[in-house]
């Protein structure tokens, strides 16, 4: 930069007191400079704050997911698990030969217990699916799997139970936890070269794909089921909510037709926690309201300079504009039709005022202060009141994050659809606003972003529809934003409140 | 700390040099930013980035001048490249005549003098304010203004002459000036 040396005398004086001219900084100003110098201090704080979110959207996928099975493991008193390659070898010697079988003869019996085994080893099978969970996979489609891994323990019963199975977990139908649940499963144990045992389901015309949890059965009086692999098969067949267990041998002949009564364990229900994921395109209002004042106090005050030239009626032309709102929420379930809300959301709203262009004037906003007294304050400005030929927008805009927080009620649901309604307040916070106010005498637009308050609350309400389409839920619907507060600070006379109407469109799982 | 330690500090990165480097020098800086900015809150967003562009360039302080004048020139280009991102001058418009501006009264709280003056300044428009301080403070001429903010010569020259005009009726009206137009001196108030 070049400075030159012709300047006058107004201009050099006026060069020294601006050079003069000091203000100190704030501390945020000195903790940018630092963050950005040396960004490894805000490290932790940002990967502690990922991290916690991932952890909320986690919990929630967790706790939304739609397959969940109780775990269908062979579980005696005695639970076990496979103590050594030894036996395991032995178990499958056994199985091959085929000994157990001439051993097992429960064709001819009703009753177990009777028989024994070379080697006195108890055979648990624990169900495992496709991918190797430890469930048993009732809504098996048809020609899909179920291995089971054979697990050993030595007893000293004389009792051979091939098949133990104690508890039994199944998916219910979609209808109301305490409504009678019906379906069959039916399969084959077989044994393989490896020594596993399979259970092959023959039958799945059970359960729908409904996402329920799940009912758990536990065999009365601890009865097990002995089922001879490759001979023998069992059905289990839900009535009632009552379970009757049957085997028979796949030859034909009757065999072992031991009926088993289970009945339903009841369990704590548990709550689904819902996620929903939206994105609302909205139309933004305002609506004005203006206190009545008096500034003919201000004419005549020596304090301050007021611009108030031929206040005559006026008339301003205000338009919507386009907004939209984005967000996620989560649905606690508290009653039976009711839920809790809270989430957090981005919004963005803005409508413009019609202005045109002036030559630079004065222009004043009488405010109060806290005692209620008036002053004003003044600025320069170009903007008309839209009045004359060249009209041009001015956008008053807030982008804004809140926290939404209230209750849904559940109007009206069948299988396929569901009708809610929504009602929440939200606390919201401006991102980045700008706000074109009209002067006290109506005859320009001054532009002072500092008017605007930072902190507001808005009420929501909204009526939506949900439906399923490929294991997503789908969420549709109106609603209406109402701005509680006025967008300025009080010492601002004229109030305006945000209005937005919307459809909001949302995904949860 | 000398600044030949502040320098050597920063160069190497050192977070205590750096700080120096910056209480020395904020405070003026965010004076000059602040004549430039439309609130306090930019004017500090304008120093906070071009305190960053002074860390960053810092290797490139050859010594040659001051260096406060060398700062100076960061932050005043920095402020000039935040208010053409957020194009402020296309705000500006052209002042036929100010015959139209009516003030009932000229008294103001009382505050320091250099703080009055740079207050009048920042009432101006910011085409016209602009111009204005890099004319009349920074010293850089109407052909330079030109390439700096994009304007042509004859443009500079037109805006500062209304900027000066319209400052000059705000002195006046405000008691800080006191001599005629032809042969201004902004007057020293004790």
């Amino acid at each position: 930069m070049e400075r030159r040396f012709d300047m006058s005398d107004f201009e050099q004086s006026l060069k020294d007191y601006a050079d003069q001219f000091k203000m100190m900084p704030s501390k945020r100003t000195w903790n940018g400079i630092y963050n950005h110098l040396h960004p490894g201090s805000k490290w932790p704080s940002i990967t502690v704050a990922i991290i916690f979110i991932l952890t909320l959207v986690s919990i929630g996928n967790l706790n939304n997911s739609p397959n969940r099975f109780k775990k269908a493991a062979l579980i005696s008193s005695q639970t076990s698990t496979l103590q050594s390659a030894k036996e395991r070898q032995e178990v499958k010697n056994n199985l091959h030969t085929g000994k157990n079988k001439e051993s097992v003869s429960l064709g001819e019996e009703n009753s177990v217990g009777k028989t024994s085994l070379r080697s006195a080893t108890n055979l648990f099978i624990q169900p495992k699916d496709a991918n190797d969970n430890d469930q048993l996979k009732t809504n098996a489609k048809p020609g899909k799997n179920i291995s089971g891994t054979l697990i050993s323990k030595a007893v000293s019963s004389n009792s051979i139970p091939l098949f133990s199975y104690n508890n039994v977990s199944i998916q219910k139908t979609a209808s109301e936890n305490n409504s009678p649940v019906n379906g069959q499963i039916t399969g084959i144990i077989n044994s393989e070269e490896n020594g596993d045992l399979s259970f092959f389901p023959m039958q799945t015309a059970m359960l729908t794909n409904d996402p329920s949890s799940p009912l758990d059965f536990q065999l009365m009086n601890g009865e097990k089921l002995f089922v001879v692999p490759g001979k023998e098969s069992f059905s289990m067949e839900l009535k009632n909510n009552m379970v009757n267990i049957s085997i028979k041998d796949n030859s034909g002949l009757k065999a072992n037709n031991k009926n088993v009564i289970a009945k339903k364990i009841v369990r704590k229900k548990k709550h689904n926690t819902s996620w929903l994921y939206y994105l609302e395109p909205t139309l933004n209002f305002a609506t004005f309201h203006s206190k009545n004042i008096d500034p003919s106090s201000l004419l005549n005050s020596s304090s301050s300079i007021v611009v108030l030239t031929n206040q005559s009626p006026f008339k301003l032309i205000r338009k919507s504009r386009p907004g939209f709102e984005a967000g996620v929420q989560m649905g606690f379930p508290i009653f039976k039709r009711l839920k809790i809300l809270g989430g957090l959301d981005l919004s963005y709203s803005a409508f413009s005022s019609i202005s045109n262009l002036v030559h630079p004037t004065f222009a004043s906003l009488v405010l109060t202060d806290n005692s209620g007294n008036l002053y004003a304050k003044n600025y320069i400005t170009h903007y008309g009141n839209g009045e004359s030929q060249s009209q041009f927008p001015l956008i008053n805009y807030r982008l804004e994050t809140g926290v939404p927080i209230g209750l849904q009620y559940m109007v009206w649901k069948n299988d396929k659809l569901e009708i809610d309604i929504n009602s929440v307040v939200e606390p919201t916070f401006v991102l980045k606003s700008d706000a074109y106010t009209i002067s006290s005498d109506g005859r320009n637009y001054v532009n002072d972003p500092g008017l605007i308050r930072k902190v507001n609350l808005d009420g929501k309400f909204g009526t939506y529809l949900s439906f399923y389409s490929k294991n997503i839920k789908w969420h549709i619907g109106p609603d209406i934003r109402y701005q509680m507060f006025s967008s300025y600070k009080d010492f601002y006379p004229t109030q305006e409140h945000f209005v937005n109407y919307g459809i909001r469109i949302g995904i949860s799982r | 700390m000398t600044e030949e330690t502040m320098l050597q500090g920063c160069l190497d990165n050192l977070p205590v040099a750096q700080e120096a480097l910056y209480n020395r020098f904020s405070p003026r800086m965010l004076g000059v930013c602040y004549r430039y900015a439309r609130n306090r809150e930019d004017a500090e967003d304008m120093l906070q980035e071009g305190f960053i562009k002074v860390y960053s360039q810092i290797h490139q302080y050859k010594g040659s001048g001051a260096l406060e004048g060398w700062i100076r020139k960061i932050i005043v280009h920095t402020c000039i490249n935040n208010l053409k991102k957020n194009k402020k001058f296309s705000d500006s418009v052209d002042l036929i005549h100010a015959s139209g501006v009516q003030i009932n009264d000229s008294s103001i709280p009382s505050m320091l003098q250099a703080k009055q003056v740079v207050e009048c300044i920042r009432i101006l428009p910011i085409g016209y304010r602009t111009v204005l301080n890099l004319y009349a403070i920074e010293g850089f001429s109407h052909k330079e203004i030109g390439t700096i903010l994009e304007i042509e010569e004859s443009t500079s020259r037109s805006q500062y002459t209304r900027a000066r005009a319209l400052l000059e009726e705000i002195l006046i009206k405000k008691k800080i000036l006191q001599q005629p137009r032809d042969k201004v001196r902004i007057a020293s108030v004790k």
